[in-house]
């Protein structure tokens, strides 16, 4: 048997007493066409959320009886990680193969744009940064910046690429520069 | 002398004109940037023996909560800032079952909720072993009294970075993975100790099967996981800094020991759940061959990040290598849509 399980009543739960009582989301005693009575195998398939025959009964009836209502229902359930797919196999009946469903991230968005060198001090020009810890932007000036121990020194940069001035930097050397 | 003694300096934040550091030997300093920067307007001590860390404003009241973590017990310290930027200690908040909460492994990030007018601080382990106990928790602080009002569990992560996003909601940062069984993975390199290290920089490891999280947290409405007021974003985990960035509704989650490497996370406000995986160092040697080399220490590769609202740039601190372009003394990897 191979089928997901909803809803935990939280997130990731784990443990005898906490998958006692949920039931099962998906089709009983299994999903459509997935191999059973062998020891491998393989199984690929879209699970069609807004069709009533991806779902025990069971389920819909708990979510109102309605198809709409048990796919809220297990979508929630997987992005608040309340749901796990469980393979049960006759030497394991509790199940031998089981893991929590989890939203997939989406392809990636962000990418890198460029990068602002940090130079050693005056003083010691060639000190590489190695350690270092909070970073802050000021959303009133648009200044970045970055406790640098490496340097012993505040980092400033300048998001707006505004000021082009270079004052010193009263406990820590001169750190401030220009994006 | 320990590298949490002295080291600095650890946190920075402003709010215009003034500008907080805090440092080594439980210093923090202000300057306020209308007089001058070159020298500064206040300093004071904490009266820790270790650092001061991480801080937070509270701008309504004029007041810093500034975390001194590496103390013990660990402790805050509420500080009045005036006009002109000077500071002045006025209360200091053990973190102890004494004063309402047993934190056994320090105390992390603090911020600070104009909702609910209160501090709030990231405290990894709570009657727990020293490290590696499951059972974490934010603590709810009152800005007038620093008395400790309440503090909220969170399981199965060691809450580090904490920020303030839309509605009320924080994002809870973890410094630790935990598997699916509650065991806490472990890093291949040793905890930040703030210098490069020799070995080389690896992601978790865990016996059991990994489930790297942050999570949702709302004080307002109780941070419980009963009516959803305390839910988890899995899929990023074991870092320490995080950010709201109002600009684009997103959070962004540092994870230095993530399980599949050095990352940071986007989490959607809206939706509370991951919705990008950026990958950040690899763990290549700053300098020298694989085998001579001095490796970047595995903190440094997805440890610091912030963000600015006005261009939805997002800003990750690197340490020297030779990875990334310009990198070599260290950089800021700026990153975009584009």
């Amino acid at each position: 048997m191979a089928h997901i399980h909803c809803c935990l009543t939280f997130p990731f739960a784990t443990g005898v007493a906490a998958v006692a009582n949920v039931g099962v989301a998906t089709t009983v005693p299994a999903f459509p066409g997935f191999p059973i009575g062998v020891t491998s195998g393989t199984y690929d398939h879209v699970l069609d959320l807004t069709s009533l025959a991806s779902y025990n009964s069971a389920f819909v009836t708990l979510q109102g009886g309605t198809v709409a209502g048990a796919e809220a229902a297990l979508i929630r359930g997987i992005v608040n990680g309340e749901t796990y797919l469980n393979i049960h196999t006759t030497n394991f009946p509790s199940g031998e193969i089981r893991g929590f469903l989890v939203a997939a991230p989406t392809p990636a968005q962000l990418s890198l744009l460029k990068t602002i060198p940090i130079n050693g001090t005056a003083a010691s020009p060639n000190t590489k940064l190695f350690s270092f810890d909070i970073s802050f932007v000021d959303p009133a000036t648009g200044l970045y910046y970055l406790a640098d121990r490496s340097n012993a020194a505040l980092d400033v940069v300048d998001t707006t690429g505004a000021f082009t001035g270079t004052p010193g930097f009263p406990v820590w050397p001169d750190r401030r520069r220009r994006l | 002398m320990p590298s949490n003694v002295a080291q600095g300096p650890n946190g920075v934040a402003a709010r215009s004109p003034c500008i907080f550091a805090t440092d080594g030997l439980s210093r923090v300093v202000s300057i306020n940037s209308n007089v001058s920067f070159v020298t500064p307007m206040s300093s004071v001590s904490t009266g820790g023996t270790h650092r001061a860390d991480e801080l937070a404003i509270d701008p309504n009241d004029s007041l810093l909560l500034v975390i001194n973590n590496a103390d013990t017990p660990p402790f805050g310290t509420l500080i009045s800032f005036s006009a002109t930027c000077a500071l002045t200690v006025k209360t200091k908040i053990p973190f102890t079952a004494a004063n309402g909460i047993n934190a056994t492994n320090g105390a992390e990030q603090p911020a600070w909720d104009p909702l609910t007018q209160r501090f709030y601080v990231s405290i990894p382990e709570i009657n727990g072993p020293g490290g590696g106990g499951p059972n974490g928790a934010v603590a709810k602080i009152n800005p007038l009294t620093g008395a400790i009002e309440t503090f909220y569990p969170v399981n199965f992560m060691q809450p580090a970075g904490l920020t303030l996003g839309p509605n009320g909601d924080l994002l809870v940062g973890s410094n630790t993975v935990f598997d699916t069984s509650g065991t806490a993975c472990k890093a291949v390199v040793p905890a930040p100790m703030g210098v490069n290290t020799t070995a080389p920089p690896a992601p978790a490891t865990c016996t059991g099967i990994a489930f790297p999280q942050a999570a949702i947290c709302n004080p307002n409405r109780g941070c419980t996981p009963a009516n959803g007021s305390l839910v988890s974003v899995p899929g990023v985990g074991g870092g320490d800094e995080v950010w709201y960035n109002s600009g684009d509704g997103n959070y962004y989650v540092t994870a230095s020991n993530d399980p599949v490497g050095p990352v940071f996370g986007v989490v959607g406000s809206v939706v509370n759940t991951l919705s990008q995986l950026v990958p950040t160092l690899p763990p290549v040697p700053a300098n020298g061959t694989a085998s001579t080399a001095t490796f970047v220490h595995s903190s440094g590769t997805a440890h610091s990040i912030t963000a600015s609202a006005a261009n939805n740039h997002v800003y990750l601190a690197l340490p020297a290598n030779t990875g990334y372009p310009n990198c070599a003394q260290g950089c800021i990897a700026v990153f975009s849509t584009q």
